[in-house]
């Protein structure tokens, strides 16, 4: 064999079956892209659990030729592509994460105090004004409606309605969520600080009063009912979280709850994050716009959501002067959970050392999940 | 601004979009609100429920008639049996004369206890 054939042998190996390449820019930066979110949740610790396998999976799904999300030359689709399809656009992943949510909650503080529900309704603000924020840059409906709900800080609530409604922008928006929820300690404390006067933030809130089992136990119940017969589109997931949580407070299924909140809880973040992160190949990304507009909007909508908590907890102060709100407790209206309370809980701090409002806060917090998955469904009734 | 607008999807009826979505903020509202109420109305069955047993119970206890088994001592004892108990240690301390260290303090102070309950009796 002569050293030309050699040589072409070669050549053609290096174009057939390597990504040398077939490399652009494009991959080059979401890298990047991907090597920075693997930063965030590594060496920063934010968001680490989903943050790391996402990071992970936009990194490696950027090699040209790499076998992830395409199909098989049988026909089959390839390794992420199957966690991807059986897992997010079925629906699956995002509701049993849920179940394993509700196995790790504890509704006390918001059994204690049901105001709390109101401002995790008022928390969903942002979500609909970067809805109508999306529409103007040329986004439709379904895709506006996916957009907004990114302000609701709720990843597996994000995941669902963007499968549901925009399967497309899956990637970016489960993106933005779960960012943008590890910016949470960054994005609300300017908020709270230019919502609240220093009178506001120094109020102190009474003890929140002791909750019996029997409550506890009965609220899944409640609240799954209410929910199913209002806003049946979210039944799944808000049924397997009061689920998850049922299986917790009724103490008969200890081995259940264990594995629904660690193992499997586990095992389909994994698979979430890794085939998230496949969704965001450079060849999609870089063709449109609508990334760029998700990610500068997603901010709004925190903010807007931040917001909307603060002045529904004042609100509810003008209604019933008695027993007065904290409104910093109400940027916890964001279900970022327990973020959020946390940093109302240090803003807290900051103004009295004695004012601890982490367990006031997690009332907010915990009625933003059932807030935004409130929303979602309502998007989901609207626009499916 | 009309630029935004010329910019917006050819499937967007801004009528549409506006009144169904303030429609649905409110409909968040609501539905949290009806989870609220069913809440506090849950609660305040269940604690009316429980201080009822609780009241119920009390009342039990305090109409109850004291039995010749009941004046034994807590711990199913009979009152003669507390006193040769109480003795046999009385008896036991004295053997060991001063030489109780600090230890035994606390064993002299239950033994003093118990001859004080079967006094009473």
């Amino acid at each position: 064999m002569s050293w030309e054939a050699i040589g072409e042998i070669v050549y053609r190996m290096l174009i057939t079956q390597t990504g040398l390449t077939h490399l652009w820019w494009g991959q080059v930066l979401m890298w990047a892209v991907g090597i920075f979110f693997i930063y965030l949740g590594a060496a920063k610790h934010k968001e680490p659990l989903l943050l790391v396998p996402i990071g992970f999976g936009i990194f490696i799904v950027n090699f040209p030729l790499t076998p992830f999300m395409g199909t098989t030359d049988a026909g089959f689709p390839e390794f992420f592509r199957v966690f991807f399809h059986y897992g997010v656009e079925w629906e699956v992943i995002p509701v049993v994460i849920f179940l394993g949510l509700g196995t790790l909650t504890d509704f006390e503080p918001l059994i204690a105090n049901p105001k709390a529900l109101a401002i995790g309704a008022g928390a969903q603000l942002g979500v609909f004004i970067t809805f109508i924020g999306t529409l103007l840059f040329g986004f439709t409906l379904q895709e506006a409606a996916a957009t907004g709900i990114i302000g609701g800080a709720d990843g597996p609530t994000t995941v669902y309605l963007t499968s549901a409604l925009a399967p497309h922008l899956l990637g970016i928006n489960a993106v933005a969520a779960y960012s943008y929820m590890a910016l949470v300690p960054i994005i609300q404390p300017p908020v709270i600080r230019a919502l609240t006067n220093k009178k506001e933030r120094l109020i102190k809130m009474d003890d929140l009063r002791p909750v019996s089992r029997q409550e506890k136990i009965l609220f899944p119940l409640i609240a799954v009912g209410v929910i199913a017969l209002l806003i049946p589109a979210v039944a799944p997931l808000m049924g397997m979280f009061m689920f998850g949580n049922f299986m917790r407070e009724c103490g008969a299924v200890k081995r259940l709850v264990e594995t629904a909140g660690g193992a499997l809880m586990n095992i389909v973040t994994i698979f979430l994050g890794l085939s998230i992160g496949a969704t965001m190949e450079a060849n999609s990304f870089f063709t449109t716009a609508k990334p760029l507009v998700v990610l500068s909007l997603g901010v709004v909508d925190f903010v807007f959501c931040t917001a909307g908590g603060i002045w529904t907890a004042k609100l509810i102060n003008l209604i019933s002067p008695k027993n007065k709100i904290n409104p910093i407790i109400g940027a916890a209206g964001v279900s970022a959970v327990p973020m959020s309370a946390r940093v109302s809980q240090v803003e807290g701090l900051k103004y009295d050392p004695n004012n601890h409002l982490l367990m006031h806060a997690m009332g907010p917090n915990l009625a933003g999940v059932i807030g935004t998955a409130a929303a979602a469904g309502m998007f989901i009734g609207m626009f499916r | 601004m009309d630029w935004l607008l010329q910019n917006t999807h050819p499937s967007v009826d801004w009528n549409y979009a506006l009144i169904t979505l303030f429609l649905r903020f409110f409909g968040v509202f609501f539905i949290l609100v009806v989870i609220q109420i069913a809440l506090q109305l849950s609660s305040r069955s269940v604690r009316y429920i429980e201080g009822r047993k609780l009241r119920k119970a009390s009342s039990e206890r305090a109409g109850e008639v004291v039995s010749p088994s009941d004046k034994a001592g807590a711990d199913g004892l009979d009152s003669a049996t507390i006193a040769v108990i109480a003795m046999a240690l009385a008896l036991e301390s004295q053997r060991s004369g001063g030489k109780a260290s600090n230890s035994n303090r606390s064993v002299a102070w239950s033994i003093a206890g118990r001859m004080n309950q079967v006094r009473f009796r």
